[in-house]
């Protein structure tokens, strides 16, 4: 900057204090924003509500045909709060990240120090799209009484008959492995090959998985084309941005990364070969989880593809590539439902909890006093009372719902959350830059809303994400003692309903347990990640 | 000098106490008298320091004078230009405020100030602070954090701020550049730059540094300092300086004011102060500095004990429990550091801190390595006396016989006796009688019962030697 | 020999972002019965190099290595943690800047005292006692019996640094290092707690080696003073050699910029070269006002001799084929030309006014 341009420049000592005239805060533009598409959905669900079908709200469209009870939510009224739990994940986690990006980089990179944490965020990230737009993609799942009981699709191979969905299983646990072996025999060289490789196939997966995700769910929900366009159309999209990606980074693929990439699939298939043969031992034979249906299912099973020699046994095909439940419902939209149900549980659950628990404890922190005393007792008072007890009680009134479930354990889980907030607001109330912002004359809701609450969201989005999966695991519970809307195929509903097929139906139940174990275990790892990462006390 | 400039802002008779609550009806249980009464003035242009140890209430006075806390009592005097009452005080101000005495106040005084009146005050005053790190919000820019005051105070152009924010960064010495960079980037000494920027930034009439180079190595303290100085000069600006640095206080300051226990015990110009310090404290906080030269060696004054508590402080002069230049009663004729001693065990023996046992176990202990042999009450004697320093022997055969009478009641376990023997001997005007601050030299004060007419500091007190 | 010799050490510390060289060769003596001070600011390594001595460096991150730390004949950087254990109580005590991180909150004063002592002597708890209150009463504690039973937040900050002397000196050990001791005290209590170390040393015959960053300290007690910056000693020697002949530019720029001089030194411009990649060359090149082209390749200069006694600089200036002159300050060059002259009359001066000579804050109290 060149010295007469300063010159020019405002200085401190020249604005006429006298002349200034505030001219009032206005709303910031993600809060306009956020209000706006705010008052669109509200548009919508009046018009919902009271011009197109009155009634909607009131009755069960799960239980619609059956009984016809008055005062039941409709499975609607959760699809509005999760429209706006979307809206606010947007507008108030998202757009943020977006407005500092250097930030969230920084943050992205410190968790990727972390390689679990990295895989837990792919996972919850996946779970994310696969919540929203899962259930548009593949459907819900729909009874097909004679399709009953398939089990997953599989194939023969030299080490014996395999199915689909454990080949996923042991394959990401091979993955996994070769990793960690290559990692421990110090093959850095050949992990660093791999790893511009490893970028450009992540790449492509990651384009064709959202390109097929957005395509496939328009293709689907307007009928405009088959899932085998849409995959064509993202195939093309994910390798277009694979390679432009390889290409713009200016990385060598040379005979090093040919090198490393046939080192590291030599290790992966001999640990798969291991996986496989191991499954075979004790999944298959000891555990006698079959890939071919026999026993008790088998006599549902009609011969469609029956095994040469084995008699009425029989394989799943294609249709239904993950098998099927016992009536007949396909595992895959099973699962995606599922996953839009615990995706509703954790969205709007925790778009409860952060505002209240955001709330009560800077309240409680800031003004202190007797207002500290009351608030903190009430929330003593309210963790000594189970949120699942107000659930038994709430739908004695209302009803099994989903709706209930959400906002019970919403509104009774945040004072954990509220407990550690206060005390980061005490802290950072007694600090220096609060006492600065106020010797500059800064009034207490400028205080607390510029100063204190972007410090304590840290506190707030960790303590919340570390919530999660007890919520997860509570709506599987309450499934589980059938306290539930039986019509909802949440996993804990299907879990809780398929368990009785072991060993012969195995994969109804286990696949939706392993989905919902990894769920609630990427939450956990990406918690207790996210703790290292936001600690203010790290910052410096 | 600074008589004839003009006041910027006089503090009169400024207290803060703390309750000390108990229970959880909060119920007051003492006070933490943390300021207790202090008057001074800042000149225009002028630096005051205000050293004292850590304790002493130095930076509650400048946090109740800013009335960033509400001050219990005293006047804040603010001779500027008082801005308009834009607003009447609002039902829940007055009720937060049960002081009463507002109606009395004077229009210019800082604590009668409504909100609206204060927040136009703080653009008049602005703080600096000791930690570097903790003074900015670790989630905006410097940038924001140094423009943050202009928003405050109305200034909407963003264009403007930035400007107005870039042009001072620059000017104590960053880069217009460093704007957009977060408080972990820089180093402690750049940070407190960005500090002094932040109070700036709003041209204020007078600035409050509370320790503000305390926490950067010396090579540092030095740049800011000086920096701090040219910024002085150029915007005619006052500073209140506060520090527990002899050092940093002689380099910066015009005038120090002295505090000990919530009160001022000597305010003089620098140079005056260090080279002729009329309160006791001063000389042995002057005394106590090491000095940067190893043929000076010899820690000066010792001062007996730690700093009383504010709960409960002294009656008369705070320091007199402390103070080696204690004044005799008329009666006794001891050497200095005797009757220190003597006085010191009055004390524990009124605190109820001496007992028997206690006896025993000093003289246990002194001869823990001479065999086993027993203890006679003459070990006890010694080994008390010697605990208090106190020779066999006191020079003054007053003095002497109640010393060793207490000695005896004490060992009879009869302190009550004890100190009422050693009560009505060893007294001082000092316990009795607060001093008030008396003008020694046409700009120098110092409260303290040497202090006035034909007695002073020197003559009284020759005795109390180097260590 | 002496009672303890560091010869080169080096300490550095595996972090994520690489290795950070704390202590960078590094070599010193202490003596029986004598203060040595390391001094330097912030980030020079003084701490880590007290640490490393008895190994309480955590290892890892931190790694200690190095030619020898000699400490009564025996090499303490070959030694197993066992004994080294054992030395770190009996001969080597340690005192710690935060007195409040010293002491554990739940035990009376007494004792830990008492069970520092038992951890080094086998005598019965009553005698622990017994020789605990002594201690405490050693140390200036007064009614040690009673206090004996008093929990440390009962105590203040000066008392509370007593105590940690008491239990550092429990074992009468033959080396006491204490770290920054006083810098969390007042200044009426850091007189104090130095004049406490000053009797204890007559008393014990200790070597004591304080590390501080407090010039003022320094002069106080020292015998010999290394002064250290980004992990090199850059001077040492006779404390009357190094502050009346400071060789070093940094000792020069330290002492020129304590406060309270009066003349108002712009202090030393520029900051700590970064730990994890240390420039070619001296590494004050960067702040120092004589640097030159040479200054800043190759090693940090040797210390070589640069007056009498064993003081030592790490100035290429003092290196064969330079022009010392250059860096002596002016009073240094006057005493050059009076051939030897005491120019240092007893202290003393009175305004403070004065350049090239430290003894401001001398002046201020007469």
């Amino acid at each position: 900057m060149a010295a007469s341009d300063a010159d020019e420049r405002a200085r401190f000592e020249q604005v006429d204090w006298d002349a200034v005239e505030p001219s009032g805060g206005g709303v910031g533009r993600r809060s306009a924003l956020f209000l706006a598409s705010l008052a669109v959905v509200l548009a919508a669900f009046w018009y919902d509500f009271a011009v197109a079908s009155p009634d909607p709200l009131f009755y069960n469209v799960g239980l619609a045909e059956g009984l016809k009870e008055p005062f039941t939510w409709d499975v609607r009224g959760i699809d509005w709060l999760f429209s706006v739990s979307l809206l606010v994940f947007v507008f108030y986690v998202l757009y943020p990240m977006y407005e500092n990006l250097d930030r969230t980089k920084a943050y992205f990179d410190k968790l990727t120090n972390n390689r679990a944490a990295t895989f837990a965020l792919g996972y919850v990230t996946l779970f994310f799209f696969g919540g929203v737009f899962g259930p548009l993609l593949v459907g819900q799942p729909s009874t097909d009484i004679p399709a009953t009981s398939r089990p997953p699709v599989s194939a023969a191979t030299p080490l014996g008959r395999v199915d689909l969905f454990s080949v996923l299983v042991v394959g990401s646990l091979c993955a996994l492995a070769t990793w960690g072996l290559l990692d421990s025999l110090d093959r850095g060289r050949e992990l660093g090959g791999f790893g511009d490789v490893a970028r450009v196939l992540v790449r492509v997966g990651l384009g064709f998985l959202a390109t097929f995700t957005l395509v496939g769910t328009v293709f689907n929900v307007f009928s405009l084309a088959s899932f085998r366009t849409a995959a064509g159309i993202a195939a093309v999209v994910g390798v277009a941005w694979g390679l432009g990606w390889a290409v713009r980074s200016g990385r060598s693929f040379g005979v090093e990364q040919l090198r490393s990439t046939a080192v590291v699939l030599v290790a992966f298939g001999l640990l798969l070969v291991v996986g496989i043969e191991l499954l075979q031992v004790v999944i298959y034979d000891l555990l006698q989880f079959d890939p071919i249906a026999g026993g008790a299912s088998s006599t549902s099973c009609p011969a469609y593809a029956e095994a040469p020699g084995r008699g009425s046994n029989c394989y799943g095909t294609w249709d239904y590539p993950l098998g099927t439940a016992r009536y007949g419902q396909g595992l895959i939209p099973l699962v995606f439902t599922g996953m839009r149900v615990s995706l509703q549980v954790a969205l709007i659950c925790s778009m409860l909890i952060v505002p209240l628990a955001t709330l009560v404890g800077t309240v409680a922190g800031y003004v202190g006093g007797v207002v500290d005393d009351l608030l903190m007792s009430y929330t003593d008072i309210q963790q000594t009372v189970p949120a699942i007890i107000v659930y038994m009680i709430t739908i004695h009134v209302y009803g099994r719902s989903l709706f209930v479930l959400v906002v019970v354990f919403g509104l009774f889980s945040w004072a954990g959350a509220a407990r550690l907030v206060r005390s980061e607001v005490i802290q950072r109330r007694e600090a220096d830059f609060v006492t600065a912002a106020r010797s500059a004359g800064a009034g207490h809701w400028r205080i607390m809303g510029r100063h204190i609450l972007p410090n304590v969201s840290n506190t707030v989005l960790t303590s919340v994400t570390r919530q999660i999966p007890n919520l997860i695991l509570a709506e599987a519970a309450i499934a589980f003692l059938a306290l539930n809307n039986i019509m909802l195929p949440s996993w804990g509903e299907t879990i809780s309903s398929q368990l009785k097929f072991i060993p012969d139906g195995w994969w109804m139940s286990t696949i939706p347990v392993i989905v919902l174990s990894v769920t609630v275990l990427s939450f956990s790892v990406l918690g207790d990640a996210l703790r290292d990462v936001l600690d203010p006390r790290s910052d410096s | 000098m600074s008589e004839d400039r003009e006041p910027v802002l006089s503090v009169r008779g400024l207290k803060k106490h703390y309750p000390v609550t108990k229970g959880i009806l909060r119920r007051e249980v003492g006070q933490v008298k943390a300021v207790d009464g202090i008057d001074f003035t800042l000149y225009e242009g002028e630096t005051l320091g205000l050293v004292g140890e850590s304790g002493c209430g130095k930076s509650t006075a400048a946090t109740s004078l800013l009335r960033l806390e509400e001050p219990t009592a005293g006047e804040v005097i603010y001779h500027g230009e008082v801005p308009e009452e834009t607003n009447r005080k609002t039902p829940l101000e007055k009720l937060r405020t049960i002081r009463g005495d507002d109606e009395a106040r004077e229009p210019n005084d800082v604590v009668g100030f409504s909100q609206s009146q204060l927040k136009r005050f703080r653009r008049k005053a602005q703080m600096i602070f000791q930690n570097p790190t903790g003074s900015f919000d670790p989630r905006m820019t410097v940038g924001e954090s140094v423009a943050e005051p202009l928003l405050i105070h109305g200034l909407d152009d963003p264009t403007e701020r930035r400007e107005i924010t870039e042009d001072l960064l620059e000017r104590v010495g960053l880069d217009a550049d460093d704007y957009d960079r977060y408080p972990h980037e820089f180093s402690g000494g750049q940070k407190q730059r960005v500090a002094l920027a932040r109070a700036l930034v709003v041209n204020p009439e007078f600035v409050v540094a509370d320790e503000p180079v305390s926490a950067l190595d010396v090579s540092i303290q030095s740049e800011i300092l000086s920096l701090m100085r040219d910024l002085q000069d150029r915007f005619g600006l006052s500073m209140l300086f506060i520090s527990h640095d002899m050092g940093v206080i002689r380099e910066i300051c015009d005038r120090v004011a002295v505090m000990y226990l919530g009160e001022i015990v000597e305010v003089a110009p620098t140079e005056e102060l260090f080279r002729n310090p009329q309160h006791p404290y001063t000389q042995a906080l002057l005394a106590s500095i090491p000095t940067p030269d190893p043929r000076q060696r010899g820690l000066g004054i010792e001062l007996t004990g730690d700093v009383p508590s504010p709960d409960n402080p002294p009656s008369g002069c705070r320091f007199h429990t402390r103070c080696p230049k204690v004044i005799q009663p008329d009666g006794l004729d001891l050497p200095q550091e005797q009757f220190r001693r003597a006085l010191d065990f009055r004390h524990q023996v009124e605190g109820g801190d001496v007992d028997a046992d206690g006896a025993t176990e000093l003289a246990r202990a002194r001869q823990s390595d001479a065999a086993t042999g027993d203890i006679t009450r003459d070990d006890r004697r010694r080994a008390l006396r010697a605990e208090f320093d106190l020779p066999d022997e006191l020079d003054d055969p007053a003095a002497e016989e109640s010393v060793a009478a207490a000695v005896d009641s004490v060992l009879d376990d009869d302190l009550e006796s004890a100190g009422e023997r050693l009560s009505d001997t060893f007294t001082t005007v000092c316990e009795r009688e607060k001093p008030e601050l008396e003008r020694t030299d046409e700009n120098h004060v110092a409260a303290c019962h040497l202090v006035d007419g034909s007695e002073t500091v020197e003559t009284a007190t020759t005795e109390v030697a180097d260590d | 020999m002496s009672l303890l010799e560091v010869r080169d050490l080096e300490v550095t510390f595996d972090t994520d972002s690489g290795t950070v060289h704390a202590v960078d060769g590094v070599s010193f003596d202490v003596d029986r019965g004598e203060t040595v001070c390391i001094v330097g600011e912030s980030g020079s390594g003084k701490t880590v190099t007290s640490e490393s001595i008895t190994r309480l460096v955590k290892e890892p991150p931190g790694r200690v290595t190095g030619d020898r730390v000699t400490f009564d004949g025996r090499d303490l950087l070959q030694l197993s943690k066992r004994r080294l254990r054992k030395i770190r109580g009996d001969r080597i005590g340690h005192v710690f800047q935060n007195p409040q991180g010293s002491l554990n909150p739940v035990y009376t004063v007494g004792r830990q005292v008492a069970e520092a002592i038992r951890l080094h002597e086998d005598v019965s708890k009553d005698k622990a006692r017994e020789r605990a209150v002594d201690l405490l009463d050693r140390v200036g504690i007064p009614k040690a019996g009673e206090r004996y039973d008093d929990y440390p937040h009962e105590f203040s900050g000066g008392q509370k640094q007593r105590v940690v002397v008491a239990m550092a000196i429990a074992a009468n050990p033959d080396l006491l290092i204490a770290d920054e001791p006083t810098t969390a005290l007042d200044v009426t209590i850091q007189a104090q707690i130095l004049r406490l170390l000053r009797d204890l040393q007559d008393d014990l015959d200790m070597g004591i080696l304080l590390i501080t960053h407090d010039l003022g300290v320094v002069a106080e007690v020292a015998d010999r003073v290394v002064v250290m910056y980004a992990g090199k000693v850059m001077e040492s020697g006779d404390v009357f050699e190094v502050f009346e002949n400071p060789s070093h530019p940094y000792t020069q720029g330290l002492l020129d910029c304590l406060p309270g001089r009066g003349g108002g030194s712009d202090g030393i411009p520029g900051s700590l070269p970064d730990p994890k990649d240390p420039p070619a060359g001296c590494r004050f090149a960067d702040r120092c006002p004589h640097a030159i082209e040479d200054c800043r390749t190759g090693d940090q200069p040797t210390l070589v001799p640069v007056s009498g006694g064993d003081h030592e600089a790490s100035c290429l200036y003092y290196q064969v084929g330079y022009d010392a002159s250059v860096v002596r300050s002016p009073a240094d060059r006057d005493a050059d030309a009076d051939a030897g002259d005491e120019t240092f009359t007893d202290g003393g001066l009175v305004d403070g006014t004065e350049t090239g000579s430290c003894d401001a804050d001398g002046g201020m109290r007469r």
